[in-house]
This record gives structure tokens, sequence and C-alpha cells, in this order.
């Protein structure tokens, strides 16, 4: 089976190469966008297994990146994990209105990120059950 | 300047007084457009029609005299410069005019033409300073809180990339580690920990400041709450050789309030407590019925350590203030835990205090509102004085949600039940109890039908047909839905209604308690 392959969106240059070195160890790839406007074309060209999307992003913030995600029916089921820094309250429910499959703020725990990403891969059946 | 004229409104009762003062208004040339009330309410009203820009104000008027018509004045119409007018020349009535906000105080039988004039015109010029350095204050003030909110939150990006480094080479990601290097980096990580705990109670206190605070209040059992705050903080005590232990009763402690709210006040007690306690110190949770008032439930939290000064005790609940006796060297904080812990409280309807003795230790207690039933339940079992005959429980039980999945999904999933269960009952006749639960063991939710048996049974599968067509709530996560006949007292006429009902309450109690511990064992 071949390697799942994670979209990390997120305009932070550290926060992107960190993201790279925890999944690579979990054997995922990951490929990258920094902002919104080039987020969904990178998607349809890697068609990735799952994205890891900020919410605060230049040119097309997370919620108009989900919007157009939704839009297109092939990029529509790729699981969204939303990941932020901001507390705005209400965010959460926007989020998942807007089609996130989970909603973490910054920092969160790696455990609790790599479970979700883990199972919302095994959802989608881009891994393997576990036993 | 513009020279439209003052509008200007004379409020006097006398017709002689109020001729003369419109007669020396008049002298001026047309700068003054009169118009004139002759008793209060008259005036208010007048005042909000027309908007006038200075009032000429009699203090003693048919429908109220004194300072108390400038302080109905004022509280009326903020913004109008008022002028007070009076017969007589007391001088405490004036300085007490002025404190109620009347820019100025003319005795009647003293005015001229031109003093009158000069006067109306320094009073709408002080009343415009004011009004904008009022505005600026305010400005001020919503500056603050952007500026709090903000630089808090780009504070947290950097050390969210210092964690997620320092935590990648600490899990041996880049390669191999000495214990020494090892022990340098978890003081990182603890410093950076310090950091943004410290970011969280600047971001909190803001957003209390901004009244940004929203409370969800429901019924909690303290209970669970306590353990699940000692569960928390057991590592953190048990490394600096404290012990953390808990004294409750076994019977379910009810409270109204927003559980995360209360953790977090938990959080902060127990975490303080642990800062000020020495090695081999134990810290003790205690929660019961308030002695004093039992419609309020009691936590203390109380520690062996250094005790707090007679001069520290009134101040440590204010913000920013900072007691140095650590004993682990730890670092101050900023001195707004507390602060947060008296606002969290008090707006549930509670009070936080301290007790201490220097060298000895201190007790930190809180109240919150009891939550009780028989008050919930009394328009609803009751129906033309008296007891209602046939009751019953429903139960649905919900199962408990992934670890995994973020606590807000769980809290959404309970919003979505109780609107699916609402949209079930007969507003009129049923009622939606509290529901009990943490996503760990479940949710439990109740039901207080006006039914028998037969009726329930009705109610429990218009409940499943409804949770089934509700997408979001997936029918499988419902375990169960039951239904129980409530015990009710035969018709006894030497005890009070009130008394009747809650022998109802205290057995639908125990039924929701046995209920909940049904579904706790069988997680277990």
């Amino acid at each position: 089976m071949r390697k799942p392959k994670i979209l990390i969106i997120d305009d932070d240059n550290d926060i992107r190469r960190a993201l790279h070195i925890r999944l690579k160890a979990q054997g995922y790839d990951t490929v990258f966008a920094a902002d919104g406007l080039s987020a969904v074309g990178t998607a349809q060209k890697e068609s990735p297994d799952l994205i890891l999307l900020d919410l605060g992003l230049p040119a097309g913030d997370g919620f108009v990146v989900m919007e157009r995600l939704q839009k297109n029916t092939r990029l529509s089921c790729i699981p969204v994990v939303v990941l932020t820094a901001s507390d705005v309250r209400g965010n959460k429910e926007k989020a998942e209105a807007a089609g996130c499959c989970a909603f973490l703020q910054k920092p969160a725990e790696n455990a609790e990120l790599m479970a979700i990403i883990n199972k919302a891969l095994v959802d989608t059946g881009a891994l393997p059950q576990q036993s | 300047m513009d020279q439209r004229p003052t509008r200007t409104l004379l409020v006097e009762d006398n017709p002689g007084d109020a001729f003369l003062i419109r007669e020396q208004l008049s002298q001026a040339g047309g700068c003054f457009d009169v118009r004139s009330a002759d008793h209060l309410a008259a005036a208010i009203e007048c005042v909000a029609a027309s908007q006038p820009d200075v009032v000429l104000l009699d203090l003693n008027l048919p429908d109220s005299r004194g300072t108390e018509t400038i302080r109905r004045m004022i509280q009326k119409v903020p913004h109008v410069p008022v002028l007070v007018l009076t017969g007589q020349d007391d001088e405490a009535l004036a300085v007490s005019a002025m404190q109620e906000g009347a820019q100025d105080y003319l005795l009647k039988s003293h005015l001229d033409r031109q003093q009158l004039a000069r006067a109306i015109k320094y009073a709408i010029e002080r009343q415009s300073l004011l009004l904008a350095l009022h505005r600026r204050g305010e400005q001020q003030l919503h500056f603050k809180d952007q500026l709090l909110s903000h630089v808090s939150h780009e504070l947290r990006s950097p050390l969210t990339c210092i964690d997620q480094f320092v935590t990648i080479v600490l899990d041996g990601l880049s390669g191999p580690l000495t214990g020494d290097q090892r022990e340098c980096l978890a003081t990182v990580l603890k410093s950076s920990n310090q950091l943004r705990s410290m970011i969280d109670d600047l971001l909190e206190t803001a957003r209390i400041e901004a009244g940004k605070l929203k409370l969800e209040l429901r019924c909690v059992g303290l209970q669970d709450l306590i353990y699940q705050a000692i569960e928390m903080l057991g590592a953190t005590a048990s490394a600096k050789g404290v012990t953390v232990h808990s004294h409750l009763q076994a019977a379910p402690l009810l409270a109204y309030g927003d559980p995360s709210r209360i953790l977090q006040v938990l959080l902060n007690l127990i975490e303080n407590a642990v800062k000020f306690t020495p090695r081999d110190g134990v810290i003790t949770i205690q929660a019961d019925t308030f002695s004093s008032d039992s419609n309020f439930v009691v936590v203390n939290v109380t520690d062996t350590g250094c005790g707090i000064s007679e001069g520290a005790l009134p101040l440590v609940f204010e913000r920013l203030f900072q007691e140095g006796n650590a004993t682990d060297g730890a670092r101050k904080g900023l001195g707004l835990g507390l602060s947060i812990c008296e606002d969290l409280v008090s707006r549930q309807g509670g009070k936080i205090w301290v007790t201490s003795e220097l060298g000895r230790g201190s007790t930190f207690s809180f109240t919150l509102p009891t939550f009780s039933l028989s008050k919930l339940v009394f328009p609803v079992i009751t129906e033309n004085g008296a007891l209602r005959k046939v009751n019953s429980l429903i139960t649905i039980k919900v199962a408990p949600i992934p670890l995994t999945t973020a606590i807000d999904a769980w809290g959404k999933t309970r919003r979505l039940f109780r609107e699916v269960l609402q949209r079930c009952i007969l507003p009129d006749k049923d009622t939606l109890l509290p529901s009990i639960g943490q996503p760990e063991i479940g949710e439990v939710f109740f039901i207080l039908a006006a039914a028998d048996g037969l009726g329930a049974e009705v109610l429990v599968k218009r409940i499943r047909d409804q949770v089934a067509r509700c997408k979001e709530v997936t029918a499988n996560s419902v375990l169960d839905v039951s239904n129980q006949l409530v015990e009710t007292p035969e018709k006894n006429n030497e005890r009070s209604l009130d008394i009747q009902v809650l022998t109802v309450a205290t057995n639908i109690a125990s039924m929701m308690n046995q209920a909940v511990e049904k579904g706790q064992s069988h997680n277990a």
C-alpha cells in the first residue's frame, strides 16, 4: 500500500517544517501550500488523502479554502483537519459547518493530532483498519 | 462658529420667574430659541423630542423637588448640559447639584443678561469637552482590549513553534539524545509551557474585560469535576512530593454552573496550592452543601503550605497581585489566575474567599448555586394545586465519544440531542431535565413526562424515530431509551404540596443517579 499523502496548508514556514517532520516519522508523505490561493490548485494536482488546514492564511483564509474544496466533487471527499492558533469563539462551529472533520487548537498535543489524522485516514480507507 | 440660536429649554414652574428669565434671554438679540416646561415629566419629554443645546432647570417643581430633580433629568438625558436655577442661596444644594452632574448653579435673584448668556455658553462648552474626554476614554479601553487580544495571539505562534521543535528533538526524531541534553530540553519545554499559560491567562482576562466570556449553565456533578482536576494535576503534584486527595460524599453533589469553567477554577486553585506547598505537604479537596445556606454547594481546597500573611489576604483576588513565597523557586506568573477564578465564580452566582494561617496553610473556598430538582419540577408535577398522579421518567443514554475527538464535538452532539428531544416532548406537560455525564462515560438525558406506562412508550418511540431521522446525531450513538414510572406519594392532606413535590423530586433524583451509575459500571 502506498504511503498516505497529507497536504499541509499553513503560512508559517517553521510550522510546515515541524509538521512535515512529525508526519514523516509516522510514515506519511507530505506536500505543502502556504496561502489560500494556491491551496486548492495544489490539492487538485496532488490528490492528497488528508488536508491539514490553518485558518489564518493570506489570499483566502481557511474558510474560503474549505468552501472551494467543497465545490469540487473530487476534492470535497478529502477529510480536512483544521489546526489553528486563533481562538475566536464560534470558529469551531463555523469550520464544522464548512465541512472540516476535526478542529484542533494550536498548540495541539501531538498524540491527539496523530490520532485524529490516523482515524480520518482509516475512515476513508487510505489506511488499513488496525487490528 | 455657527450663528444659529442656542436652543434652550427653560424648566420653571413659577410663571413670574419664567417670564423674567425669558425676558433676559430675549434681550440677547435672537441668540436664544427658548422653549418652556413647567414640570419635570414635560421637560424630559421635550428634551427627548427637541434635543435642546442646554437646559435651565429649577430644582423645585410640582412633580419633583431638590437634587432628585437633577438626578432624574441627567438619568434620562445624560448628554444635555444642565444649569440649575434656584431661589435661595444654598451652598450645600449647589454642591450636591453639581455632583449629580449639573454644569452650573445660578441664583434667580442675581441673574443679569450677560451673566446668564455667559453661563449658558460655558456650560455647553464644558459639556462638549467632557463628552469628548469620555469618548476618548472609551476608545482607549477598546484599544487596550484589542491590543491585549492581538498581542497574546501573536505571541502564541512563535511559542507553538518552540514547542513543536523541542518535542521533535525530545521524541528522538532528529537523532538520539544524551540524558543531559534531554534535561536541558525538558527545561525549555517547561518554560515555554509557563509562558503559554500566562498568555492564556492574559487572553482570558481580555475576554472577561470585553464581556466576551460565555457561560453554558447546566446541571453539574461536582465530584466528577474534582476527580478530573486531581487526575490532571496528579503528575505535577507528585513530581513535587505533594499529595492531593479528596474528601467527598458518595451522593452526587449537583451544582448549577458551567462544567468547563468550574474545572478551570478547580485547576487554578489546586495548581496554586501545589505551588505554595512544600515537599511532603498535603492538599485536600472537599465538597459539601454549604452550611450557611443550603441553596449553595461549597468546595474547599486546603493546603499545608506557607499560608498568606494578614496584609496580603484581602489582596489575593486582586488583578496582578503576586505572592513571592512559592516553595519550588517557581516563577511568579502574572497574578491573574485568582482574579479570573473570582470572576468565573461570581458570574456563576457563587462567591470565592480564602482563610489562611501563616506557616500552616490556606483554604480557598468557593460556592455555586445548588441545582434544585424540586424547584424545577414543581410546575410540571402539580396541577390545580395538587400533585399530578402519573409521571414517567424517560432515560436516554448516549454512548461516550472516542477520546480522540475534540471535546467540543461532544458539546455539539449534546446540544443537538437536546434540540431533538425538545422537539419530541409536549412543552406544556413534559420537561427536559438537565443531563448528566461526561465525554468519557457518555451522557444521560432525562425527560419527565405526564404519562403512564403506555403514554411513555409512545414518547419513547417518537424519540427513537426523531433520533434516527437526525443525521448529525447518528442513531447508533444512542445506547438505550427506557421509561419508568415515578413513585408518587398517596394523597395526604397533612403534608404540604411543597413537601410532596420534594418527595417526588427526591425519587426522580435517585432514579437519575441510578441511571448514571448503571451507565458508568456498564462502561467500566
